[in-house]
């Protein structure tokens, strides 16, 4: 199986990354960890790291192209040659209201001329739709308010208009599969196709459909030759808030307005709909990370602390003498942030997630493990905590905004590391924030304090 | 057929009193033209239905009964409300839907109601008023009054199942209701012989109740019949049956112009040329010198312009004001929507 | 001072004391007099006012509804017995053309005051034609007020304020109840229409439940304190007019509600009251409004079906423990 190589969502309300440049050229073997990329989200450029071992195959996405967070621009094959399945570079492709895309071709579909329709973005959190049925065949007629195809989203069953006059030159997926939200599901031409064909999404094989006149009649041979390699699915954005419709008792969206609650939180935490008076107390409770990127009004709090990074070095090598072994840096901020976080109150279990260089280790109470001896975990706990590593790299400045748990971005040079502390609002409050950040400052400017 | 016949001259009267059924025949005909020219001039909201060629049946009833004395009506009302005592000009207002109106417009020419005369109002289903008359007269026994109670209704009503009830129950208690009957030969669009079998009278009598036929062109036949079923309801001799003959000269309503399917021509204009009520009555009146022609023509003009000046009076009057809308739904509460709460949310 | 009375004397006790405060009031109907009608509840009226106010009536439903309109128009306050509620449809253009549009139709000038008593109920064993609960018809007509007493207390109370109301009145009293015995106070007194009773305090859902369907409410709401759900029940006495207050007030209070009525559920008094609770109450629920009324079907004659139609206790305990768990009865 090839591993997708995808666009990563790195800051806030970022609906595309830059690609700035590959680090590896198609058909170069690539190891897990290995710098596959480099992409410039809002303010900063981040290298992006292999997440398999393999090939770099399939590349689709050219440097200096803007791609849609969560697109495909690559495959980690298991041959140099890869399997070709992502030989076109899907373009960003915009879903409109009605949920079909005019433009320019996607994946096999690209041989069939005509208006694609994409499966559209109907529900909340929404990632893929199951086609319930085709209320068109390929070759029939359609008017633009047809409805062309009934969808299952998450909750709700929903008639897909066709979009377009014209007629359907292609159907892409079966009733009853599951396609990934933008994915081009139908071709609709505006001359009657001579070959209209169905497929399933799955199998990727361009069936000329059989003609209403000629129900039994063989396919024909010079139908167009079908595109053999299906792409993994492109990603569409994910579901902005505002787009979809939240059921929750009228009360509940009453109290919710009232006391500013965002309902939205609960929908992306997954809390079954509709929601009731008592999931309030639930939404109350909700750490911040499902608070979707785009719609929190809330607070972002952002801190920065500026202290030599002598002491740290020296701590972290006089660590790696004292246990014979090299202690990662990383490990060492791990346990400080841990120590800090809790020196603000929290008394439970801290769950520290690092990123350096792209590379993500989560570590389980780093700060009680006792000096060095902390461990990268296979928990998939969510962390309370990133703390980022970027040390040595040019960046000055970090302003990536909130993400959903305070970050802990070091940067700088030993002797000047600039410590970032970005959080939203409903993670800390001002004061645990400031305690936070002074906290995990003053072990790095000082690692001395750790000991006592 | 049961009782004497009775005989127009037997009876004294005095010349005021057939002066007075002179005037209130020739009022009903100037209303009803009136009424006829606000429809065909489109200053009337809705339909009406004329009682023109009647007059005799309203009168000749309305005449024999007192202000105590209730009748209930039909849906061509007009002659019964003017022969009961109505004013012209709360008629017109009602029946242009204007505040003072008899029912402040809310009843409109199909149920003009005029409790100070008794009449208990006009009523737009067929046959629907039978129930009250005879309550009315139960009433009447109930709570020991000496009332009357005159049901009109038309010969199409006599196929509601309600009078056949209503009669049983009267005759059971004998209560004072004399149902008049205005057989006047069309049950709407469709003539009587094709939707009456039998006789009507045999059906009162099957109840045992005395029933009458009178010509309903004669209203001085018409007066003195009732004036002697009337005394003898009063005398707990009730009920009585009368079925007046007589003739409507306009079609069902108003708008009932092109009638040559269910009716000709010429027995329209047989009708009124040889036996109108009004015409005759006044021919009789000079016969016995109470009148001369030109008396007679005098009391015409006179009604005519006073009918004239009401409908003038009724056109410019005030509609009600917009809150009247859910006045009088309930005696005893203002306005009802306020009282019912739930039809304004 | 209270006893014990039944519905049924209750009922006769009120027309009593009214027909001895008020000579016109008078008492009309089928078999009222010496038979006291099929369930004896007017007996021994006939012997204390005579036939000449009890009055017995030929089978004529349509004729003496009528007359009794022409008599309350003219000065009489006639008690109307319609046997059987069923026969609603009998007297409908007498009650709703004419008694109900009179007033309105004279401009105020004429009155109506008359009363039609009658019953509803099913599971009487009594099929399609002898079981129906048609107030929500009557309550329909603008005009008419519908009173549907719940107990012994309120058939009294309702009657005797029903009888001295100008307009036309329509009691429906449940069949199945004139048996029942509730405290009845000695002395005179009146409930007043449109003064909903909260019958039972709660906390958690609102069962607005009349006529029979108050017993139904209780014995739901014993079963829901079982499982710690409060429930709150009132009974609006009145469905017109309405105690929209007390029952937007319970609502605010619990955020839920269902409305039990034994007519059926669609366009029924269920109905009316959900969407006035839909519309009034609406930043105040936490889950949609439940309607239980008989189910859409004729009654039923075999017991095997008949209870099926009417809801129960159980299934009112039911629905109100699934929305007060937040599962909705008809998720989208």
């Amino acid at each position: 199986m090839p591993h997708d190589v995808i666009m990563p969502a790195l800051g806030m309300a970022q609906d595309t990354g830059l690609l700035l440049a590959w680090h590896k050229k198609p058909g170069d073997e690539v190891a897990e960890g290995d710098v596959l990329f480099e992409v410039e989200t809002d303010k900063a450029s981040m290298e992006v790291e292999a997440q398999a071992a393999g090939y770099l195959t399939d590349v689709s996405a050219e440097p200096g192209s803007d791609v849609p967070v969560g697109q495909t621009i690559a495959l980690i094959s298991e041959n140099p040659k890869g399997n070709g399945s992502n030989s076109s570079a899907p373009p960003p492709s915009e879903p409109s209201g009605n949920g079909v895309a005019a433009g320019s071709p996607a994946r096999d579909s690209a041989d069939i001329d005509g208006k694609q329709v994409i499966m559209p973005a109907l529900g909340m959190a929404q990632d893929t739709g199951q086609i319930i049925s085709w209320a068109k065949a390929a070759g029939d007629a359609v008017a633009a308010d047809d409805v062309l195809l009934e969808v299952e989203t998450d909750k709700s069953a929903m008639e897909v208009p066709a979009g377009f006059d014209g007629y359907v030159a292609a159907i892409l997926a079966e009733a009853g599969e599951n396609v990934p939200v933008g994915d081009v599901i139908a071709v609709i031409s505006s001359e009657k196709p001579d070959a209209p064909v169905t497929r399933s999404a799955k199998s990727g094989t361009l069936e000329p459909a059989a003609s209403p006149a000629s129900a039994k009649s063989a396919p024909t041979p010079d139908a167009p030759a079908p595109a053999p390699n299906p792409a993994p699915p492109e990603k569409a954005a994910p579901p902005i808030a505002s787009g979809g419709k939240i059921l929750a008792s009228p009360k509940a969206k009453r109290l919710a307005k009232e006391q500013g609650l965002d309902l939205e939180r609960l929908a992306l935490a997954g809390v079954t709909q509709p929601f009731h008076v008592a999931d309030l107390e639930t939404l109350k409770t909700l750490p911040a990370e499902t608070a979707p990127a785009a719609a929190t009004q809330a607070v972002s709090r952002r801190i920065v602390a500026e202290v030599t990074g002598t002491a740290l070095a020296e701590f972290t090598g006089w660590l790696s003498r004292e246990l014979g072994q090299k202690v990662r840096q990383e490990t060492v901020l791990a346990g400080f942030a841990a120590s800090a976080l809790r020196a603000t109150g929290q008394s439970d279990a801290i769950s520290v997630q690092t990123a350096v260089r792209g590379l993500v280790r989560s570590y389980q109470d780093p700060d009680l493990a006792g000096f060095g001896h902390a461990q990268p975990s296979d928990s998939d706990t969510e962390p309370l905590l990133i703390v980022r590593d970027l040390v040595g790299s040019p960046l000055t400045s970090i302003q990536l905004g909130a993400e959903t748990v305070p970050v802990l971005t070091v940067s700088g040079a030993d002797n000047a590391l600039t410590i970032t502390c970005e959080c939203p609002g409903e993670a800390l409050s001002a004061e645990a924030a400031l305690a936070l950040t002074t906290e995990f400052a003053e072990r790095i400017g000082d690692p001395l304090r750790q000991l006592l | 057929m049961g009782g004497d016949k009775p005989v127009s001259d037997t009876r004294t009267h005095n010349t005021e009193d057939y002066l007075r059924m002179y005037k209130q025949m020739v009022r009903i005909r100037a209303f009803e033209d009136n009424a006829n020219q606000l429809y065909l001039s489109a200053k009337m909201p809705g339909l009406t239905h004329m009682y023109s060629g009647q007059e005799a049946v309203a009168v000749g009833i309305c005449e024999a009964l007192t202000d105590e004395d209730r009748i209930t009506s039909t849906h061509r009302g007009h002659g019964h409300c003017v022969a009961k005592g109505a004013e012209f000009k709360a008629m017109f207002c009602e029946l242009l839907g204007k505040e003072e109106g008899y029912c402040r417009g809310k009843g409109g020419s199909m149920h003009i109601a005029d409790q100070s005369h008794g009449n208990l109002g006009a009523n737009a289903i067929v046959g629907g008023s039978m129930g009250i008359a005879t309550g009315a007269a139960l009433s009447a026994k109930q709570l020991g009054k000496d009332f009357v109670t005159v049901c009109f209704f038309g010969d199409g009503a006599t196929a509601q199942g309600l009078w056949y009830e209503v009669m049983n129950m009267a005759a059971l208690w004998k209560l004072p209701v004399i149902y008049a009957c205005e057989n006047n030969g069309y049950s709407e669009y469709t003539k009587t012989e094709e939707i009456a079998a039998g006789s009507l009278t045999a059906r009162a009598e099957a109840f045992g109740i005395e029933a009458f036929e009178v010509d309903g062109q004669d209203v001085l036949a018409v007066n003195e019949l009732t004036n002697q079923l009337v005394e003898r309801c009063r005398n707990g001799e009730g009920p009585f049956f009368m079925e007046l003959k007589t003739y409507r000269y306009h079609g069902h309503h108003v708008g009932d112009i092109n009638r040559d399917y269910y009716r000709s021509k010429d027995e329209e204009a047989e009708w009124k040329n040889v036996r109108d009520p009004i015409t005759n009555f006044g021919k009789w009146l000079e016969d016995q010198n109470i009148l001369s022609a030109d008396e007679l023509v005098a009391i015409n003009n006179e009604i005519k312009a006073e009918a004239e000046a009401a409908v003038e009076y009724a056109l410019n009057a005030p509609y009600p004001d917009t809150s009247e809308v859910d006045m009088h739904v309930f005696a005893g509460v203002d306005h009802a929507l306020d009282y019912l709460g739930g039809a304004r949310g | 001072m209270t006893r014990e009375v039944t519905f049924s004397k209750a009922v006769n006790e009120a027309i009593a004391e009214e027909m001895r405060r008020d000579p016109t009031v008078f008492l009309i109907g089928e078999d009222v007099a010496e038979a006291g009608t099929p369930f004896k509840v007017l007996s021994g009226l006939v012997e204390e006012f005579g036939t000449g106010r009890v009055i017995d009536t030929p089978i004529s439903e349509p004729g003496f509804m009528g007359m009794a309109v022409g008599a309350a128009m003219t000065g009489s306050r006639p008690i109307v017995d319609l046997m059987f509620g069923d026969f609603i449809y009998l007297v409908m253009d007498q009650l709703c053309n004419q008694a109900a549009k009179t007033h309105y139709m004279s401009g105020g000038k004429l009155k109506v005051p008359l009363v039609l008593r009658t019953n509803m109920g099913a599971t009487r064993r009594s099929a399609a034609q002898h079981s129906q609960s048609l107030q929500a018809i009557v309550a329909h007509i603008p005009g008419l007020k519908v009173a549907m007493p719940s107990s012994a207390y309120e058939a009294k109370g309702l009657l005797k304020t029903a009888i001295r109301d100008d307009n036309p009145v329509v009691i429906f009293e449940d069949k199945l109840m004139y048996q029942d015995k509730a405290l009845v106070p000695e002395e005179e007194y009146l409930i007043p229409f449109g003064q909903a009773n909260v019958k039972r305090e709660g906390r958690d859902i609102t069962l607005v439940a009349t006529s029979s369907m108050v017993q139904v409410a209780e014995e739901a709401a014993d079963a829901l304190a079982k499982d710690g759900i409060s429930a709150e029940i009132i009974d609006p006495r009145t469905i017109v007019p309405l105690d929209e207050e007390t029952i937007l007030n319970s609502v605010r209070k619990t955020s839920r509600a269902i409305v039990i009525d034994e007519g059926h559920q669609s366009y029924g008094v269920t109905a009316e009251i959900a969407a006035r609770i839909s519309a009034k109450a609406f930043y105040h629920l936490d889950a949609p409004v439940i309607r239980m009324g008989a189910m859409d079907v004729p009654v039923p004659f075999s017991p095997a079906l008949e209870d099926l139609t009417v809801p129960t206790a159980a299934g009112v305990a039911d629905n109100a423990r699934k929305i007060c768990r937040g599962e909705l009865l008809h998720a989208a």
